[in-house]
């Protein structure tokens, strides 16, 4: 059982308000991505579960057990720092096992577990190194295996990868996966970048200024994005953004959208899974670039084209709609093909609709 | 650490190239002479002095070199110099001293060091407050704290004893030294606290197996500090030690003070010479580290 359960949880430093009730339930052995901008809280959620920070209002339950005011050391959890935070004086070895030292592991098992996490990461041969003689990479492996070797059911990791180069960072990203899938803990790991958590989540709760403003599986998030802020931040390029208006015809819906040509005045997204009642009027309208498909005929916006940027496996192309900017994904050979004007059809199913006024998803 | 490195780097940097006598490093080479020779030649005229015999010393200049070298001075110095009536040498100040050093030191040290870290990594309530008492500490002149020092050193019944020096000298070192251990800890990220936490570790804990194992450069800028300082203190000494521990500078002060007859220009150099060996002796061993220290973090911010 490690269950994690946040119950509206505040912070404020001063008189700003660094968490807002924040309320999440992790299930046992999920791997959750704490996702935002910097600071949007989510370093702070982290320490708050590990308890080096404190929180002024709400609650903290691991494993069914409240931690709220139990200190770092009692709540059976292990943490990896942004900064590795090695202790420099001590062999990795050293590192490694002090946790077990100071909670008086017997000997012979502070080996085991050590050998065990040092074959797991493939250290073994480092153990008897300072850390300054380690790259990078072996720093960031030596302070995971230094959590690891503490065998607690919660790990948390706090932007692990963020002091990697890119080759490296996708490197430890699979092994953080792998991990994962090994030891079957739950985890929780905070990251500004979307393709970690991607890859990595069972599920993600992008934070934004302090409050969870979507909390749910990847796909839920790149797919039905509860808010705009969400729809901008996932995704690269970003969701495009269209004014449009919502206008019922009887039982079916209309949506009307600036550049639409063909003869047609509104498009008919009937079958869209309005989450809120639709109201009529102003709607902000937001498609990936990758479910826009360039057509000839049909109902369709009409873009002047841009440019086109070629990026190895595909090509991105940049449409001006009625003085709107919208990105395309096409294939690689499309985009080549590209004309100087180009009819741009809205798919029903895949779009996206935004209440302006709140933001929210309808 | 990547001070340290720094300091190799520089250290082992190729000469500049087109290095030449120009009027400008002339200029700066007797400049930087005349410095040393201001500070050395006084060192000089008293090591120079205590080789000579009575009789030399008489008849010459006191630039002149000894005829016939002797360490006889420093012996009669050492073992049967006067104060007073009491002929027994300066060695009693020498041993005095290095009782009033020794726990006066590893106290004051191992005390400012704690402090420096709880300051620097453990942010509690009023911590601010106590760094700007320590920092108003750190300015206050002695002269102003010697008399309540000595009513409150008496009321407990210390006063005139060795542990009451001991007590005084801790005291006064702990302002300053606090500061530098202060700075330094105050450089030392605060995720490796967060770490050490959550692998369980208490405040002392992380104090002796981490935050000291890291401290070698200030831990020797503050023993020579303390080294030098209390050594070289006679104040505090003459004020509080009481009449059976006076330190060895007030003892060096009552040879060279108490005359009968000729004055023993020999053995009062010889027993100069002795009082200020150890804090020499520390210069050289260590100065290295000093600078390095220094440097580290120590005296800037």
């Amino acid at each position: 059982m490690s269950t994690i359960r946040i119950q509206n949880v505040n912070k404020s430093y001063g008189p700003l308000q660094v968490l807002k009730n924040v309320d999440l339930a992790i299930a046992s052995g999920e791997f959750t991505v704490l996702l935002g901008p910097s600071g949007c809280g989510k370093s702070t959620l982290l320490s708050a579960i590990a308890g080096l920070e404190e929180i002024q209002e709400g609650g903290i339950e691991l494993g069914g057990r409240d931690v709220t005011h139990v200190e770092p050391a009692k709540r059976d959890i292990a943490m990896v720092f942004q900064s590795y935070a090695l202790y420099p004086t001590m062999t990795v070895a050293g590192n490694m096992s002090f946790g077990l030292r100071v909670n008086r592991t017997p000997k012979a098992e502070i080996d085991e577990r050590l050998n065990w996490a040092a074959r797991l990461l493939q250290i073994e041969n480092l153990l008897d190194r300072k850390p300054s003689q380690l790259s990078g990479g072996q720093r960031q492996r030596v302070a995971i295996g230094r959590a690891l070797v503490r065998k607690t059911p919660v790990y948390l990791f706090d932007e692990p990868l963020s002091n990697l180069d890119a080759k490296l960072r996708t490197e430890m990203r699979v092994e953080i996966k792998r991990l994962h899938q090994t030891l079957g803990a739950t985890m929780i790991y905070v990251t500004h970048d979307q393709i970690e958590a991607m890859t990595l989540a069972t599920r993600i709760a992008l934070m934004r200024a302090g409050v969870v403003e979507q909390f749910g599986h990847p796909e839920d998030l790149y797919q039905r994005p509860a808010s705009l802020f969400v729809a901008g931040f996932i995704g690269s390029p970003s969701m495009n953004f269209l004014p449009g208006k919502l206008a019922p015809n009887g039982t079916a819906v209309g949506l009307e959208l600036p550049g639409l040509g063909g003869g047609q005045q509104a498009i008919d997204i009937t079958p869209y899974p309005f989450v809120a009642p639709a109201k009529t009027g102003e709607i902000t309208v937001g498609l990936r670039p990758e479910d826009i498909e360039l057509v000839s005929d049909g109902p369709a916006l009409e873009g002047k084209t841009l440019f086109v940027e070629p990026m190895g496996a595909d090509s991105l192309a940049w449409f001006d709609v009625a003085g709107h900017r919208v990105s395309v994904r096409l294939k690689a050979d499309d985009g080549k093909r590209v004309g100087e004007t180009a009819r741009l059809a809205v798919p029903t199913d895949k779009l996206s609709l935004f209440d302006p006024s709140t933001e929210n998803r309808v | 650490m990547s001070v340290a490195v720094e300091h190799v780097a520089v250290a082992s940097a190729p000469r500049p190239k087109g290095f030449q006598i120009t009027p400008g490093r002339i200029g700066l080479y007797a400049f930087l002479i005349i410095s040393a020779l201001f500070f050395l030649i006084p060192l000089l005229i008293v090591f120079n002095t205590s080789l000579k015999p009575m009789d030399e010393i008489r008849a010459g200049d006191i630039f002149d070199l000894p005829i016939d070298p002797s360490f006889a001075a420093w012996a009669e110095a050492w073992t049967s110099a006067c104060t007073g009536r009491n002929c027994e040498g300066i060695r009693v100040g020498f041993w005095n001293s290095v009782k009033i050093l020794v726990p006066s030191v590893i106290f004051s040290i191992l005390i400012a060091a704690i402090n420096g870290y709880a300051l620097a990594q453990w942010r509690f309530k009023g911590s601010e407050l106590i760094l700007g008492a320590l920092m108003l500490g750190a300015f206050i002149p002695y002269q102003v704290i010697l008399y309540p020092m000595v009513r409150i050193l008496s009321t407990v019944g210390l006063y005139g004893s060795l542990p009451g020096i001991i007590v005084v000298h801790i005291i006064f070192g702990l302002p300053v030294l606090t500061l530098i251990f202060r700075n330094f800890y105050s450089g030392i990220p605060i995720e490796l606290i967060k770490a050490a936490r959550i692998d369980g570790a208490g405040f002392f804990r992380i104090f002796f197996s981490i935050m000291l194992p890291m401290s070698t450069n200030i831990l020797i800028v503050a023993l020579i500090l303390q080294v030098t300082g209390i050594w070289n203190d006679y104040l505090l000494g003459l004020i509080f030690a009481g009449r059976e521990n006076l330190p060895m500078t007030v003892q060096l002060n009552n040879i060279v003070g108490s005359v009968t007859g000729e004055r023993t220009f020999n053995v009062d150099m010889a027993a100069t010479m002795l009082t200020a060996l150890p804090p020499l002796i520390v210069y050289f061993l260590s100065g290295r580290y000093f600078v390095r220290g220094i440097t580290a973090g120590a005296v800037k911010g």
